[in-house]
C-alpha cells in the first residue's frame, strides 16, 4: 500500500541527474528520495547527504533485500545494459519503476517487462525521453489540438559532443523515435538510414546518423543524431510542420548572450529542470492513480524495436518497411506506399 | 556595400550589352544584373509565336527599362551586338533560348530551374561549353549569411564538413487550400492560376508544365549544400507529398518533400523544403543551414541581419522582419562580371546547374520508387572533375 508520500529511490544517477531530481522534488509534493542506490559508494554519499537520507546501497539488491518497505518506487539510471535485469529484480520485489530509455537491449525484453509490470500490477514508466521536454510537449500539444492540422513533415536534430559509450548513438535514436511518433501519433512505415563513422575510423560505429521516415498519409520526418560535437553545448532543433499550421522549437532561438570581451558566448535556455519535473510529476500521477492503463506498446518496446529497424536500414544500406500494425492507438489507417 | 568603382566594373571599357529574353515572371534576375554597372540592359526580345500574354509582359518590362521589345531572338542578339543574355522565360523555355544564345556567342544568366527536362540540360551543357561562353543559374549563394558560413568554413571554424542539413520553407500560399475544390468544380489550370500570381511575384513556376516545389525550388538549398560541402551529390532517397495547394493537387506535382543525399567523400546532408502555407510563418519562412565539421558545428539563419517592424494597421500579409544588406543580386552580377572578365567558372555554372537538377530528378524518382536512387552523371562532356 502506497504511503502518504511516494518514497523513490534513485539507481546510478549522475550527480547532475541527481541535482535535478533534488531541484524538481523542490518543486513537486508528495514525493521524496528515501534511499540511494550507487556501485561507485563516493558518489552514493554524496547523493545520501544531498536528499538527507542515510539508506545508502552499492547495489539495488542489497537494497531490495535489506530493507525492502523503505521505498515504493525505483527510479534506474544504470547503464543500458544493466537496466533489464535491474527493472525486472524490482517489479518482482512489487516496486514501481521508472527507467531511463531504452528499458532494455532488446524490444523483446521490453515487451516481458511491460509484461511483468502488468502481472505484478505496478506501474512502469519509460523516462528520460525528448516527450518530456517542454519544447516538445508544446508542440505537441499544438499537434494534439489540431492547430496545426495533420502532421506533414517532422525536422529533429539531436546534436551532443562526442560520446564512445557503446550503444549510446542508437540509443539516442530509439529516442528520436519515441519522440516522431508521439509527435506524429502514428508509427512510421519506411524507414531509411544513412550513417557515418567518426573521421579516419572507418571501421568504428556511426556518430553520426539521419534517418528518413515515412508516415501514412504521406507523412514524413527527417532525424538527425551526432555524438562527434567537441565537448560542451549540443544543439537541439524540432519544427513540426501541419496542414494547418507550424510549431519550431530551435536551440538556435534559445540563445542568451554572454559578453566577456572576444565574440560573444551565446548560452541555451535551460529546460532541463522542467523536464525532470514534468517526467516526476507524470510517473507519480501514474503511481497514484492505479490501477491505470499501465505502460503501452508504444511507450515501452515499440521505440526500440524501430530503432533495431532502423539499425538493419543502416546496415543493409536500403528502406526497410515496418510490416507490423497493431500498435494500440497510433494512427496508421493509411498504409498507402508514397 | 561602397558600390563605387568595381574590380569588375574596371575590366571592360564599356558596359556588356544585355538582352532579356522573355521575362513573364521573375524580373528581379534582370533587374540584379542592371544594378551592376559592369552591365546595361539593351533590349527585352522573345520569339514572335508566344502568346499575346507573353508579350504583354515583356512589353511592359521594356517600357519600364526604355528598352526596345524585339519578336525576334536571334536578330536581337546580332542586331544589339550582345554580350549577355538573361533568360526569364517559362520553365521549359529555359534551356532553348539559352542554347540559343550560346550558339552566338553570348555569355547566359538564367532564372531557375535548368529546366524540366534533364535531356535539355544536357544540350545547354554541351553548347556552353561548346561555344566557350559563361553560364550563371541565378541563386541566393551571396545572401550575408551564406557568405559568412562559406567564410567560417573556409577558415576552418569547424574543421572538414561532414554532413550539412537544409531547412527550405517558403511560407506562401499557392492559392486555395488542398481540399477547397467543391464537387462539380474544374480542376485549376496550372498556367492560368500562375500568371494570375504575378502580380504578388508568386508565379516562379510559370509554364505550360506544372512542376512541383523540388523541381522549382530545391536549386537553392543544393546549391547551398554544393557551395559550402564542395561535395558531389550522388545517391538520393526522398519522400514527397501534397499537403497544402489545391494546385499542386490538381496538377500532380508536390508542394512538400524531404530529401537524404549521399555525397562524395561520404560525407552527408538532407533538404526539407515546401511551401508550406502563410499561415506557418510570421515572414517568408524558416530557412536554415546546420553544418557538422570535424572540429565543431554551425546553425545558421538564412534570413539575418534581419530587424522587426511591428505597427498599428500592419498588413497581415507584410512581414513583420525585414531583411537587412540585400545584396545578392548585386554580388552575382559581380562574381559573374568577373568570371567573364577573368575566364575564370561562375558561381553555379551549367555543370552545377545540370547535377542540381539531375539530383531533383532522382529525389523525384525515389519519392516514387520508394528506393535509393543515384543522381545520373553528365553524359559525354565529364561532369566528374
Amino acid at each position: 500500500m502506497l504511503q502518504e508520500k511516494l518514497r523513490l529511490a534513485l539507481v546510478d544517477f549522475r550527480d547532475d541527474e541527481a541535482e535535478l531530481c533534488h531541484r524538481a522534488l523542490g518543486w513537486l509534493s508528495g514525493m521524496s528520495v528515501d534511499a540511494i542506490v550507487h556501485r561507485d559508494s563516493t558518489l552514493g554519499d554524496r547523493q545520501g547527504a544531498q536528499f538527507g537520507t542515510s539508506l545508502r546501497f552499492s547495489s539495488l539488491p542489497q537494497l531490495l533485500d535489506s530493507a525492502p518497505e523503505s521505498v515504493d518506487a525505483v527510479l534506474v539510471n544504470s547503464p543500458r545494459g544493466d537496466r533489464e535485469q535491474l527493472v525486472r529484480r524490482a517489479l518482482e520485489a512489487g516496486k514501481h519503476l521508472l527507467v531511463q530509455s531504452p528499458c532494455a537491449m532488446a524490444s523483446r525484453a521490453a515487451a516481458s517487462l511491460r509484461t511483468l509490470a502488468e502481472q505484478q500490477r505496478r506501474q512502469f514508466m519509460v523516462g528520460g525521453l525528448d516527450r518530456y521536454r517542454p519544447s516538445i510537449q508544446a508542440i505537441q500539444q499544438a499537434a494534439r489540438t489540431g492547430q496545426l492540422g495533420q502532421p506533414v513533415l517532422l525536422r529533429m536534430h539531436d546534436w551532443r559532443p562526442r560520446d564512445k559509450s557503446p550503444g549510446s548513438i542508437w540509443d539516442r535514436v530509439t529516442d528520436l523515435l519515441d519522440a516522431a511518433c508521439w509527435l506524429f501519433d502514428a508509427v512510421p512505415l519506411d524507414i531509411a538510414v544513412l550513417g557515418q563513422p567518426p573521421p579516419n575510423s572507418a571501421a568504428d560505429p556511426p556518430d553520426f546518423l539521419q534517418i528518413h521516415l515515412g508516415f501514412p498519409l504521406r507523412g514524413m520526418a527527417l532525424l538527425s543524431t551526432a555524438n562527434a560535437l567537441p565537448p560542451g553545448s549540443g544543439y537541439r532543433c524540432v519544427t513540426l510542420i501541419g496542414s494547418a499550421g507550424a510549431a519550431y522549437a530551435d536551440d538556435h532561438d534559445q540563445m542568451q548572450l554572454l559578453l566577456q570581451g572576444g565574440s560573444a558566448n551565446a548560452r541555451r535556455s535551460n529546460e532541463e529542470l522542467a523536464t525532470m519535473t514534468t517526467q516526476l510529476k507524470e510517473f507519480q500521477r501514474a503511481v497514484v492513480r492505479e490501477p491505470s492503463p499501465g505502460t503501452q506498446r508504444q511507450d515501452c518496446e515499440l521505440p526500440i524495436e524501430l530503432a533495431e529497424l532502423a539499425m538493419q536500414a543502416w546496415s543493409i544500406g536500403k528502406p526497410v518497411r515496418f510490416e507490423r500494425m497493431e500498435h494500440g492507438s497510433r494512427n496508421n489507417a493509411d498504409p498507402t506506399v508514397v | 556595400m561602397d558600390r563605387g568603382t568595381t574590380p569588375t566594373q574596371q575590366s571592360f571599357s564599356a558596359p556588356l550589352r544585355v538582352a532579356v529574353l522573355s521575362v513573364v515572371k521573375h524580373d528581379y534576375v534582370a533587374r540584379g544584373i542592371s544594378s551592376h554597372p559592369a552591365f546595361q540592359l539593351t533590349v527585352v526580345a522573345d520569339d514572335p509565336g508566344v502568346p499575346d500574354w507573353i508579350h504583354e509582359r515583356n512589353q511592359e518590362f521594356a517600357d519600364r527599362m526604355r528598352i526596345p521589345y524585339l519578336r525576334d531572338v536571334e536578330r536581337a542578339l546580332r542586331d544589339f551586338r550582345i554580350d549577355v543574355a538573361v533568360v526569364s522565360s517559362e520553365a521549359e523555355r529555359h534551356c532553348d533560348l539559352s542554347i540559343r544564345a550560346c550558339e552566338l556567342g553570348v555569355h547566359v544568366v538564367q532564372d531557375k530551374p535548368m529546366s524540366t527536362r534533364l535531356s535539355e540540360c544536357e544540350r545547354l551543357v554541351e553548347s556552353v561549353q561548346r561555344n566557350r561562353v559563361k553560364f550563371l543559374l541565378w541563386n541566393r549563394n551571396r545572401l550575408p549569411a551564406l557568405m559568412q558560413a562559406e567564410q567560417w568554413v573556409r577558415d576552418g571554424e569547424i574543421g572538414e564538413i561532414l554532413s550539412a542539413h537544409v531547412d527550405f520553407y517558403f511560407s506562401k500560399d499557392a492559392g486555395p487550400p488542398l481540399g477547397s475544390r467543391r464537387a462539380g468544380d474544374p480542376p485549376v489550370d496550372w498556367l492560368e492560376f500562375q500568371r494570375a500570381a504575378h502580380a504578388d511575384g508568386s508565379d516562379g513556376a510559370v509554364g505550360t508544365v506544372p512542376i512541383g516545389e523540388m523541381r522549382n525550388e530545391a536549386i537553392y538549398p543544393l546549391a547551398y549544400i554544393r557551395q559550402l560541402t564542395a561535395a558531389r551529390f550522388e545517391r538520393v532517397y526522398a519522400r514527397s507529398a501534397i499537403a497544402f495547394h489545391q494546385v499542386n493537387a490538381d496538377n500532380h506535382v508536390e508542394d512538400v518533400g524531404t530529401i537524404s543525399l549521399e555525397l562524395n567523400g561520404g560525407r552527408l546532408a538532407t533538404v526539407a523544403i515546401g511551401r508550406i502555407g502563410a499561415a506557418s510563418h510570421p515572414d517568408l519562412g524558416e530557412i536554415k543551414i546546420s553544418l557538422i565539421g570535424t572540429q565543431g558545428a554551425l546553425v545558421i539563419a538564412e534570413a539575418r541581419p534581419e530587424i522587426a517592424v511591428y505597427y498599428r494597421g500592419q498588413p497581415a500579409k507584410e512581414f513583420r522582419r525585414r531583411r537587412l544588406t540585400l545584396e545578392n543580386d548585386f554580388l552575382l552580377a559581380d562574381s559573374f562580371a568577373k568570371s567573364i572578365a577573368d575566364d575564370a567558372p561562375t558561381l553555379l555554372d551549367e555543370r552545377a546547374a545540370y547535377e542540381i537538377t539531375a539530383t531533383v530528378e532522382a529525389a523525384l524518382r525515389s519519392a516514387s520508387s520508394n528506393q535509393f536512387e543515384p543522381v545520373v552523371e553528365l553524359r559525354g562532356t565529364g561532369n566528374r572533375e
